[in-house]
């Protein structure tokens, strides 16, 4: 209940992003099917800048703020604590908020960085990492403030991306913003920023939810406890080293370490899908009603195929094929939204109710959801993953570059659909969201109400 | 026992093993990069004209390195040999030609003679380049044969003629945003300042890309030019086109992309980045062809 405040804003805000975060990459996917037609005539919409404004704000605005929210909740109940100081979360999510803002509206004037991963503008950036300071210091203060011995999965991983994000994001931005770096290092800090930010950040908090609550909705401990310790030191061994392509103008042992340990993040994959799959079992009808954990068990799955596919494209071979190609974007998605989305928005439906102390109002939108979310990213990535994938051998067959990229347009057509099923799922969340915060404001405001009237009658009455 | 501090520990040294090894190993590698003195004295890679510098920042502000990359890449090289020069000793030669290509005969190889240039070999690697010079060594060599080598870089990004060699750390030094690109979801552009050199090709591109590539998914960039009404019957020298009482202009925004997109070219052969120019065909003149060599390219 300490957390209410700071977590509402946090959950709220981050899902608002999300929402716009799929108008624009649907919008982005639509401009494909016709250039000239969708919003062509407005400069400030031009293709580069909102698909740098739905990849941003899927990340900023959405991915790390949720992941924010789940990281204060989860160090309160993993270490039987209250939130430390409320206010000073409050203040980091307020700060960190006016940074994507100001973060989105420097892209759509033109101030984009010209870098994936980390295309708000210098202004924006340094907002973000003091509001991310605040925050972590708040999580680091309750962390400190735990009332157990034992320590649980989840803490180590939040205890890890806690304090690996500040690093990794004042490096980038110290690097590639403040005092750039000569040539081609740019591309490398860059490159290291985004494969830590997906293969650690983002696996590390997702993988704290879902090693919370699987095993809290299955009411049986996580099967394995050393095993997930094992997963855990491994991953933040070897998944920081990814990111740098097979054939990128770069000294040859940049790539040459990223594939091998690319390849080798295969084995905390393994060892997490291991564990999971013995601690779930094979117990598919609790799914049924249980939405929460149906959206825990969809999201893990795509932790496992896009972990398994990362690992593969380390392979060098298998990379100048899908290096350059749809498939990346395919991928990408997948851990974003996929795997990260879908297990923060778990947690979005399992927290709310715990600190707000009312039900959703609208079930059936978290089942709609759940669905359109699942199966518009299933579709997104078929389709997207084959387009990539036909792309990266015609092109290895010696087609012309036109004929290939005309050649994949039919996949790449169903692909905009399953975009714009995972926007009507992101809008069912967004939808409850706001519903439910109106009818606890209706209720707080009528109780408020009635106290006031009731002491008039009663002065009246006397 | 206190995990906390533990934990802490243990991540701390895992983080800071992939930023030793990438960011600060590859910085002491990488991050001092000079430019490099080429054969003819000349620096490689000179500075974009200050237009140019300008056109990046608008390739960056409007998010091109979304759909296109600017790197090529090899997947492997092999090597031709050629025999550009016959000279006085024709039966060393042929003894040679013999002994790198036994399958030939004597009654080819003296027919192979009487051709201005003979390939011996095709995309071979380095070694058997070296073992058939050797064959080459004394008589041939001293009646004046002469052979020359070019390498030949693999790959899809050089069948679809993107590149002359690919690129190298070199190229991107001048660079302040280095925007290597992660989709091709439009064409390569590292040597497009080489492939298209004509801006008015570029400008009506960007104007319009359907005008120029059939049913191409880049975006037009209407905003980048100025629809003016023509005033005394006279249109802008530098117009693009004219639609009834209007000309298309370019803003300058257009022109220093377009500046930017010229000067964007990898083709210097560098040390860790060598290119042959196959030789020209033989002139029309008696004089005797110029041999291939790693000269820049003209």
């Amino acid at each position: 209940a300490s957390c209410r405040v700071p977590l509402m804003l946090m959950f709220f805000s981050a899902a608002s992003w999300l929402a716009l975060s799929a108008i624009f990459s649907f919008i982005a996917s639509l401009k494909f099917h016709a250039p000239e037609k969708i919003f062509a005539q407005c400069s400030h919409m031009t293709f580069g800048h909102v698909q740098a404004a739905a990849n941003s704000l899927l990340i900023y605005g959405f991915a790390i703020q949720a992941g924010l929210g789940a990281m204060l909740w989860l160090f309160c109940r993993t270490g039987k604590t209250t939130l430390f100081q409320p206010v000073l979360a409050t203040l980091g999510a307020i700060f960190w908020n006016v940074g994507v803002t100001i973060g989105a509206i420097g892209i759509f004037i033109g101030d984009q960085s010209g870098f994936e991963w980390l295309e708000f503008p210098k202004y924006a950036n340094g907002t973000l990492l003091v509001g991310y300071l605040v925050i972590a210091l708040v999580a680091g203060l309750t962390f400190h403030d735990r009332q157990t011995k034992e320590s649980e999965p989840s803490q180590w991983f939040l205890v890890g991306a806690m304090f690996w994000f500040p690093w990794i994001f004042s490096t980038a931005i110290m690097l590639l913003q403040v005092a750039p770096v000569r040539g081609v290092m740019q591309a490398v800090v860059n490159n290291w920023y985004g494969a830590n930010l997906v293969n650690i950040w983002l696996a590390f908090v997702g993988l704290a939810v879902v090693f919370y609550l699987m095993p809290v909705q299955l009411k049986r401990p996580v099967h394995n406890r050393y095993l997930a310790m094992f997963a855990f030191w491994v991953l933040a061994l070897v998944g920081g080293w990814g990111g740098m392509h097979a054939t990128m103008p770069v000294p040859s042992w940049l790539p040459g370490v990223s594939s091998m340990m690319t390849i080798l993040t295969i084995v905390p994959v393994l060892a997490v899908a291991f564990n999971l799959h013995r601690t779930f079992g094979r117990d598919f009808h609790l799914m049924k009603d249980d939405l929460v954990l149906s959206f825990v068990i969809v999201g893990a799955s795509a932790y496992v195929i896009y972990g398994g596919l990362n690992a593969a494209t380390g392979v060098q071979e298998l990379n100048v094929v899908t290096h350059f190609t749809f498939f990346s974007l395919a991928l990408n998605k997948l851990a974003l939204y996929g795997f990260f989305s879908l297990t923060l928005s778990a947690a979005i439906y399992y927290i709310v109710p715990k600190i707000t102390g009312s039900e959703w109002p609208l079930p059936g939108l978290v089942k709609l959801h759940l669905w359109c979310g699942g199966i518009g990213m299933g579709i997104y990535f078929l389709s997207l993953g084959l387009a990539g994938v036909l792309q990266g051998q015609r092109w290895y067959g010696g087609a012309s570059f036109m004929d290939v990229a005309n050649g994949v347009l039919r996949p790449f057509q169903m692909s905009t659909f399953g975009d714009l099923l995972i926007l009507i799922g992101q809008v069912g969340l967004i939808a409850n969201l706001k519903w439910l915060l109106f009818l606890r404001c209706r209720a707080c405001c009528q109780s408020f109400l009635a106290d006031v009237r009731g002491t008039k009658t009663a002065e009246v009455g006397a | 026992m206190n995990f906390g501090p533990l934990l802490f520990l243990g991540l701390f040294v895992s983080m800071a093993l992939s930023w030793y090894g990438f960011i600060f190993k590859g910085q002491l590698d990488l991050g001092r990069q000079k430019q490099v003195k080429l054969d003819d004295g000349s620096y490689y890679p000179s500075n974009r004209d200050g237009l140019a510098h300008q056109g990046a920042e608008v390739y960056r502000a409007n998010g091109c390195y979304y759909c296109h990359s600017q790197q090529v890449g090899q997947t492997g090289h092999e090597f031709n040999l050629t025999l550009t020069k016959v000279g006085t000793n024709t039966e060393a030669v042929v003894t040679a030609i013999l002994q790198v290509k036994p399958e030939l005969g004597k009654a080819s190889a003296r027919s192979a003679l009487k051709a201005k240039r003979f390939e011996l070999l095709h995309g071979v690697p380095f070694a058997d380049i070296k073992q058939a010079q050797k064959a080459f060594d004394g008589l041939a060599k001293e009646g004046g044969a002469e052979l020359a080598w070019e390498i030949v870089p693999l790959g899809p990004d050089f069948a679809m003629g993107w590149g002359p060699r690919r690129t190298v750390a070199a190229d991107y030094l001048y660079d302040n945003t280095v925007m290597l690109g992660n989709q091709r979801i439009g064409p390569d552009l590292a040597n497009i300042g080489l492939r298209r050199p004509d801006p008015k090709w570029h400008l009506e591109h960007l104007y319009q890309p359907r005008s120029k590539v059939e049913k191409s998914t880049m975006p037009p960039y209407y905003f980048l030019f100025e629809r003016r009404k023509i005033e005394n019957g006279k249109t802008d020298p530098e117009a693009l086109k004219v639609e009834g009482d209007y000309q298309i202009v370019p803003k300058p925004e257009a022109k220093a992309l377009v500046a930017y997109l010229m000067s964007l070219k990898a083709a210097t052969p560098l040390f860790e980045a060598p290119m042959t120019v196959a030789p020209k065909p033989p002139p029309a003149t008696n004089a005797a062809p110029a041999a291939a060599t790693n000269a820049p390219v003209k």
